[in-house]
């Protein structure tokens, strides 16, 4: 895959400072941070709506070598928060929705993520898992604990960066004008700002 | 030579005989002598809540049980907790409807605050405390289920201490009625603190707490422990739902087992305490009162004082041969220094008079067959 095959929605808020590669769809609402590292080896990257990805941040969909033919997209779910420098090297497949990955925390390639899960600050999961839903983890010493409800979605915030974010830096303009059928209607219609923009 | 996260190279001899880096240890300007936390006395000032920097006096906080009432920690976690307002959905339209004033209501949308840890992300909605519709206290508190007992404890143990106290002034009185060089009050009037209780129509108060000690029934040993639950070895372990130890203990009133019964821990006060050399009872330090200023008013500190030494440069040891240690030594005093290099056969050897223990403990024997009596 060495050509770029980058897709931004309308509505979505890409900084220009950010390395993009490979076959990406970024979804409408979605905030990508100047810094950000979005690799694209092993296949496509599908970025739903609402996510927030934060300065310095990486998601790698990692090239292996039992891979199948066509790659399988990553599909990270809406309103994921990716924080400061967290990592990514993609997880086969899905990540749900509603996930919080916070600073410098780490997601290895062999990990399964559901909806409403926290990754904490400076965890680092390597060993093969799959996360249930809103499991958190949190602590130098791995603690892990279940949350009863999703992590609060961020919609003020992302009201707020799409505001400001272009005040400050060059943006990435959108490049596709019609919403691909792949791209579901996100269940939160009260941001009314992405469509219109 | 210090640091803060690396081990201590450099460390002085208290003159209690301690081994301390120069930034834990005071000096003591009166009797000119290096004084570390293990040998003066640390005294209490004042109580204060670490979150809300509420200060609070003595009494109000033994009252609260050394707790802050405004301020919780998380139980899951111990990080404090944060106060979150959320806007409440617009459920009650009819209802409002049927009242009348509609607009006026809406306008407003309703606030109501819950608890929220920022470190494990726990929130007062997992265990399923109510929301509150006020941003500070109202949150409901559990009862302690011991607090008959506890209560019970808490009168013996004060009977006890008024029964030590009036001892005290008891044997104080005679000493000085056998000197005969001072005159209390007792002394000149006859009276006695129960003779003028009775006096003023109050309450006796030494046949109370004689009464305490007598009805107090001390707790039973027992080798009945209740029985595991059946399939305590066949159920499967839900690791995210047991409590660890910790947290356990944080709560030791009940002890939750799981995560669902945990509850926001009151945060404990914290303490702004002077320190006092044990010698010649001067200050060494003494913080300002408010709770905020991290400032003292006197601050003895050995860093002022004794001369710092630095480790610039060694050579490791080898037998037979000899090997340079460059060591930096700064006077941080503008007063001239004068600074002696000794062999270690030569360090005088000081002999602290041993302080007897035993008093206290004598005291406490003699009180406990008064008890048995
Ligand atoms: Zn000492
Ligand atoms: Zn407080
Ligand atoms: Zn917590
Ligand atoms: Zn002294």
């Amino acid at each position: 895959m060495s050509h770029n095959n980058i897709k931004i929605l309308p509505g979505a808020t890409v900084c220009e400072d950010c390395t993009l590669e490979g076959d990406i769809t970024i979804g409408g609402g979605t905030i990508i941070h100047p810094r950000v590292t979005i690799i694209a080896e092993g296949g496509p990257i599908i970025i739903a709506e609402y996510c927030i990805i934060e300065e310095y941040s990486t998601i790698i969909h990692k090239k292996s070598d039992k891979q199948e033919v066509p790659p399988k997209p990553l599909f990270i779910g809406a309103h994921n928060v990716f924080e400061v420098g967290c990592k990514l090297e993609s997880p086969c497949g899905h990540i749900g929705e509603s996930n919080v990955f916070e600073c410098k925390s780490f997601v290895g390639v062999d990990v399964k993520i559901g909806s409403g899960c926290v990754i904490g600050a400076a965890c680092c999961l390597t060993a093969s898992q799959t996360l249930s839903d809103n499991t958190v983890i949190w602590g130098s010493e791995h603690h892990v604990r279940e949350a009863l409800e999703k992590q609060p979605s961020q919609l003020l915030q992302l009201d707020f960066l799409s505001k400001v974010m272009p005040n400050y830096h060059r943006l990435r303009k959108p490049n596709v004008h019609k919403r691909p059928p792949a791209a579901r209607q996100s269940q939160d219609s009260s941001v009314k700002s992405a469509n219109n923009v | 030579m210090a640091y803060l996260i690396q081990e201590d190279y450099v460390k002085y001899v208290c003159s209690c005989g301690q081994l301390k880096p120069i930034t834990s240890l005071y000096f003591c300007r009166h009797c000119l002598k290096i004084r570390c936390g293990f040998c003066i006395c640390h005294e209490v000032d004042s109580h204060y809540c670490a979150n809300c920097l509420e200060n609070m006096p003595s009494s109000e906080a033994r009252l609260k049980k050394n707790r802050c009432s405004s301020c919780f920690d998380c139980p899951s976690c111990f990080h404090t907790l944060s106060t979150r307002a959320m806007i409440a959905q617009a459920r009650p339209s009819a209802q409002d409807g049927a009242s009348g004033d509609t607009k006026v209501e809406n306008k407003q949308p309703k606030k109501t605050y819950y608890l929220s840890c920022f470190n494990c992300r726990w929130t007062s909605r997992d265990v399923g405390i109510p929301d509150q519709p006020v941003a500070s206290g109202g949150w409901p508190e559990r009862t302690n289920p011991f607090a008959n007992r506890f209560n019970q404890l808490l009168d013996y143990y004060k009977a006890v201490a008024q029964l030590e106290k009036q001892e005290k002034l008891e044997r104080e009185r005679k000493k000085f009625a056998i000197r005969g060089k001072y005159i209390t009050l007792t002394d000149k009037t006859g009276l006695t603190g129960a003779m003028a209780r009775n006096i003023a129509g109050l309450p006796p108060s030494e046949s109370g707490s004689s009464a305490t000690l007598a009805n107090f029934t001390p707790s039973q040993a027992s080798a009945e422990v209740e029985e595991l639950p059946e399939d305590f070895y066949t159920k499967e372990v839900d690791l995210k739902q047991i409590t660890s130890l910790s947290q356990r203990l944080a709560a030791p009133a009940r002890q939750p087992a799981r995560g669902s019964r945990l509850w926001p821990l009151p945060k404990r006060l914290s303490v702004k305490r002077s320190q006092r050399c044990r010698a010649c009872d001067h200050n060494l330090t003494k913080p300002e009162y408010n709770p905020g200023s991290i400032k003292f008013k006197i601050e003895l500190l050995a860093y002022y004082h004794v001369p710092e030494v630095k480790i610039i440069s060694f050579e490791s040891v080898k037998p037979g041969t000899r090997s340079e240690l460059l060591l930096k030594v700064t006077n941080p005093t503008g007063h001239e220094m004068r600074l002696r290099l000794l062999q270690p056969s030569d360090v005088p050897v000081e002999e602290e008079q041993p302080k007897s223990i035993e008093k206290s403990l004598e005291k406490s024997l003699t009180l406990e067959k008064v008890c048995n009596n």
